[in-house]
């Protein structure tokens, strides 16, 4: 036999009145948050990256749900008052236990704030260098250029030094050269201005930094800065350094080992050597 | 070669064979075989040079970097197009140059052209590749915060033509400063944008559409103008190529203003 079901029947009895009433609010409530979410995410794209927006999303929907659970509750008469005191305690016990996930959820809310950096920068996080791949709520992660996979929690993010690399457009490369005492000073630095003129990927400006540093142990000490534009280093590190080396050897610029001149108390005397016997016996 | 408008007419290359394109320092080599178009292009001394010939294949050198490109059958018709540098140049004036109220200067800048080449498939055009003539230094136009990345030019905008002596690589571009403030003006840089100029032959070099800069004053503004017709600087010339963009006239310009306001600085 097939059972048919009687409507009068169902929407005359208060309570199933009263439960289908529910059920229908549940659901045109989902509904409408499902597409307020959809909608706010939507208008968000176009001031923020796509991950930022689907976080915001995500807030908006857990939010919006907690909303309607609540009210739901109300409205099925489920006594409030118990249920939060049971939830106060439970939440101090979650709280104590949970301590360093909520730092992180909220250290993340601040990062979506502050937006240090974004889904493709490559950071420096301690002795960490990697390419943000993903901004969650709990942590981000990056993809170290040895291609290793990095899970950072955003508590870290906010309290330790991070660079972004990549923020700028242009950044100076720095690099250090000692030379020999006996060279000219002013040649050397001549020397590094043709350089940095004749390599291609060296912005002529900001114009390249020569600086006579310092009066080292073993060699006078320059700083030679070069600007380039961010996706240049490889291009301009390999051929630099090259250069470098190839101009000082036709130059006969010496770039001296680190070594150490021992005199004897003078700077003119030898230093005195006692030859002992050449060939000393065997034992 | 007599005349630079030759250099880029028309040509047809042999199967199996090499032409090597020799325009300033630029050697391009060019090569097609019976299902296959290659090119490859290596920076030499400058110079005057300008002339395309075929050669033996033994002369190739060994270590460059061909592009090639397949084909069904390989077409044999190929011409070269000059196009202008595909980014911003910075340009300076050699000294410092100051311009009073009410008048205006006219300066000339070399740019080095960039070569398309392009086959001919059943009357359509195909390019295949863009190379310079020149690899210029790339250089920073703007703060270290932003800016365009652009092209440094070997030599110094000058008042005078005939000074500057262009050779066949280089496009000749006439711009004009107009100082309608009340202050002195030194010109200080100029960041050219080529793609809003076209390009016309001449017998031995270049030239470009003229840029015009009207300065109103240092609290008003500046505009930086791109115009399209060929400059009068010598008779004859042929358009080889059309600008690549076009300035906007319309109603955005009226309202915000020309977007080239600062590409231009002046010292202060």
């Amino acid at each position: 036999m097939i059972a048919t079901f009687n409507w009068n029947e169902i929407f005359n009895n208060p309570e199933t009145e009263h439960t289908f009433r529910v059920v229908v609010y549940t659901l045109l409530s989902l509904l409408l948050l499902y597409t307020v979410s959809f909608v706010a995410s939507r208008i968000l794209l176009k001031r923020l990256s796509p991950h930022y927006a689907a976080l915001v999303r995500k807030l908006i929907f857990y939010i919006g749900a907690s909303i309607i659970l609540v009210s739901v509750m109300v409205e099925m008469g489920i006594n409030l008052t118990g249920v939060l005191a049971t939830a106060g305690v439970a939440g101090l016990a979650i709280g104590f236990a949970a301590q360093t996930s909520l730092s992180n959820l909220i250290s993340g809310l601040f990062l979506i704030g502050e937006k240090p950096f974004q889904i493709g920068d490559l950071v420096r996080v301690n002795d960490i260098l990697g390419v943000v791949e993903s901004i969650d709520l709990l942590s981000i992660k990056i993809r170290t250029l040895d291609n290793l996979f990095v899970r950072i929690p955003n508590e870290a993010m906010i309290k330790d030094p991070v660079t972004n690399v990549t923020r700028f457009p242009i950044r100076r490369m720095d690099i250090e050269i000692g030379v020999a005492y006996k060279e000219d000073v002013g040649r050397v630095m001549e020397i590094l201005e043709e350089l940095a003129a004749a390599n291609p990927y060296a912005l002529d400006d900001p114009a390249p930094l020569i600086l006579f540093n310092n009066f080292g142990d073993s060699a006078l000490q320059f700083k030679f800065g070069l600007w380039f534009e961010k996706s240049n280093y490889l291009k301009l590190r390999n051929s630099i350094m090259r250069e470098i080396k190839e101009r000082f050897d036709r130059e006969g610029i010496e770039i001296p080992f680190p070594h150490l001149t021992l005199y004897s108390g003078s700077a003119t005397d030898p230093f005195p050597v006692d030859l002992k016997d050449r060939n000393p016996p065997k034992s | 070669m007599r005349s630079l408008q030759q250099f880029w007419s028309m040509r047809r290359i042999g199967e199996a064979r090499v032409t090597l394109v020799r325009l300033g320092p630029m050697r391009l080599w060019l090569a097609r075989a019976e299902k296959e178009w290659g090119f490859a292009s290596e920076q030499g001394e400058p110079g005057a040079i300008m002339d395309i010939a075929q050669v033996p294949e033994d002369v190739v050198p060994d270590k460059l970097e061909w592009q090639n490109t397949l084909f069904h059958e390989a077409p044999r018709e190929f011409l070269l197009r000059p196009v202008t540098p595909d980014r911003p140049v910075v340009i300076k004036p050699e000294h410092a140059i100051q311009i009073p109220p009410g008048e205006s200067g006219r300066f000339f800048a070399l740019l080095p052209v960039f070569i398309q080449v392009v086959v001919v498939m059943k009357k359509k055009e195909l390019v295949l590749g863009t190379v310079s003539s020149l690899r210029p230094s790339d250089t920073w136009f703007g703060t270290p915060y932003e800016g365009d990345l652009a092209y440094s030019l070997p030599d110094r905008a000058s008042l005078d033509l005939e000074a500057l002596k262009p050779l066949p690589y280089q496009i000749v571009t006439p711009f004009e400063i107009q100082n309608k403030s009340e202050e002195f003006l030194v010109f200080e840089k100029l960041c050219l944008r080529p793609q809003y100029t076209g390009l016309y032959s001449g017998v031995r070099h270049l030239w470009s559409s003229v840029v015009r800069i009207q300065h109103e004053g240092f609290f008003k503004s500046t505009h930086v103008r791109y115009a399209t017709t060929q400059p009068d600087y010598e008779e004859g010339l042929m358009q080889v190529a059309q600008p690549l963009k076009r300035e906007d006239k319309g109603l955005h310009r009226l309202t915000f203003g020309t977007s080239f306001s600062r590409d231009i600085i002046f010292a202060k």
